[in-house]
């Protein structure tokens, strides 16, 4: 564990400089990658943020990483060590635009359903269970509902460990809200 | 055309076949479920009702890497020329605007007499590379209107957080904006608590009975849609005729299985021939 909290240390963002210097963006070849370097940059305590890349090297269904320009040298060092290779990072302006960061709750009294973008989960709230996903478009999205649905929100993997599009990092927004919730609702009813 | 969630399943193209609830094609047999194969089943489902030929269904297995989606896309574009098509029906595959618009490059003159549906991946891409205008009719649910009608969204994930945040009831907002930007069908089924058949921007019905709200929360309501469109165009249906048609079929179809949140796509599809005759389409 210490060498492990040493190399978090060692790498991890700078506190007492300025943020407002500006932030960054690391273009990768795909969403899954993408997934993987924020999920990773965030472990390692960065800012970071899945963010749409500039129109001119989109392909349709891509994310990049933003992150805070001051800390570019232990992000590049991560992305080494972790043997991950950026397409190219750039110095972002006004380009910031992020996925959509909202839910929407239906309730259809004993089922619940959130919604996240295109993505909808569905979930009966006494048993916990995934009734139905529903929405979508990417392929990773009928192949997650498969290992979803019929199985308790509380000991299912996160999509988002499983997926790789967009679509799938929409859903996992959307299991997280239904998640918490149902965990809500039963902390209640133990009360 | 249309991705499945198989990890092991290489590309696969021929007539599709439903029986005792299993999908087949070529070799491969599935159960319906959420995506391109409750599509297809619908489609299949609707022919043998109304007699016609079964659809050919063109796949490959994608869990979500898009490495078989650009196999598609491949296998579509040098194919597609030596195919008997009327109804091209795009569905589940990973959005790619090079794909899309090889796609679409290859059809040359084969595009006239020629009906193309986008739904799904499909529909986000055509968006994406901005050639929505070169597809005859999209399928959305609203939160897809959001993305239509946001044009610089090239993902449903990045829409406009107030074009999210509109209400179903305002879906005819995000249909008049989508029409704005250019970048959109000549004919939209728009599905929801309400359905709406829009052509050139001009909302010609809307379909509200039977109303069932439990389809909201069931996978698949939106697949069996396009399945049952593409075969009606298919029978020889006028597009907006069987877009109505359709909106009617799906909803019939849904009430006979009298579903909750909870119930399976399977058990509406299965009704889907007994919806056929309570709207008079066959006997």
């Amino acid at each position: 564990m210490k060498i492990l909290d040493s190399i978090k240390k060692k790498l991890g963002p700078r506190k007492k400089e300025a943020l407002e210097k500006g932030k960054g963006l690391i273009i990768l070849n795909e969403v899954s990658e993408a997934m993987q370097v924020e999920k990773m940059l965030k472990s390692f305590g960065y800012g970071v943020r899945g963010v749409a890349p500039p129109p001119e090297i989109r392909r349709g269904c891509d994310l990049a990483v933003e992150f805070n320009l001051v800390d570019q040298l232990g992000v590049e060092r991560l992305l080494k060590t972790s043997g991950l290779n950026p397409l190219d990072i750039v110095a972002l302006d006004n380009l910031s635009q992020k996925p959509l960061d909202i839910t929407k709750e239906k309730d259809f009294g004993s089922y619940l359903m959130v919604t996240a973008a295109n993505m909808k989960i569905t979930v009966d709230k006494e048993k916990g269970t995934i009734v139905n996903i529903s929405g979508g478009g990417c392929p990773d999205v009928p192949y997650l509902a498969v290992s979803l649905v019929g199985n308790r929100i509380t000991e299912v993997k996160n999509p988002g460990e499983n997926g790789y599009s967009l679509c799938a990092y929409m859903l996992e927004k959307a299991y997280q809200k239904a998640l918490s919730m149902v965990k809500s609702e039963q902390t209640r009813e133990c009360t | 055309m249309g991705t499945l969630p198989f990890d092991e399943m290489g590309l696969k193209a021929g007539k599709a076949t439903f029986e005792g609830g299993s999908l087949k094609v070529e070799d491969f047999e599935l159960t319906p479920s959420l995506g391109t194969s409750v599509m297809v089943a619908s489609a299949c489902i609707t022919c043998e009702a109304l007699n016609l030929e079964p659809p050919y269904f063109v796949t490959a297995g994608d869990i979500g890497d898009g490495k078989r989606s650009k196999e598609l896309y491949s296998y579509m574009a040098a194919n597609l020329g030596t195919l008997d098509v009327t109804v091209l029906a795009m569905h589940y595959i990973m959005p790619d605007i090079s794909g899309m618009r090889n796609i679409l490059n290859s059809l040359g003159k084969r595009r006239e007499g020629m009906t193309l549906i986008a739904d799904a991946g499909a529909m986000y891409a055509a968006k994406a590379a901005e050639l929505a205008e070169k597809i005859d009719i999209f399928t959305p649910d609203a939160g897809e209107m959001a993305y239509l009608a946001d044009p610089k969204a090239t993902h449903p994930a990045y829409v406009e957080h107030l074009l999210f945040k509109l209400d179903a009831s305002e879906v005819l907002t995000l249909i008049r904006k989508a029409y704005e930007s250019g970048n959109i069908p000549e004919i939209l089924l728009v599905k929801g608590p309400v359905d709406y058949v829009v052509e050139k921007g001009e909302v010609v019905e809307t379909i509200d009975e039977p109303s069932i709200s439990a389809m909201e929360a069931i996978g698949g309501t939106g697949d069996s849609l396009t399945g049952i469109l593409s075969a009606l165009i298919h029978g020889g249906y006028e597009k907006i005729d069987a877009c109505i048609k359709a909106a009617r079929i799906n909803r019939v179809a849904g009430k006979l299985a009298h579903p909750d949140p909870a119930t399976s796509i399977s058990n509406i599809i299965d009704k889907i021939p007994d919806a056929l005759k309570e709207v008079g389409l066959c006997a």
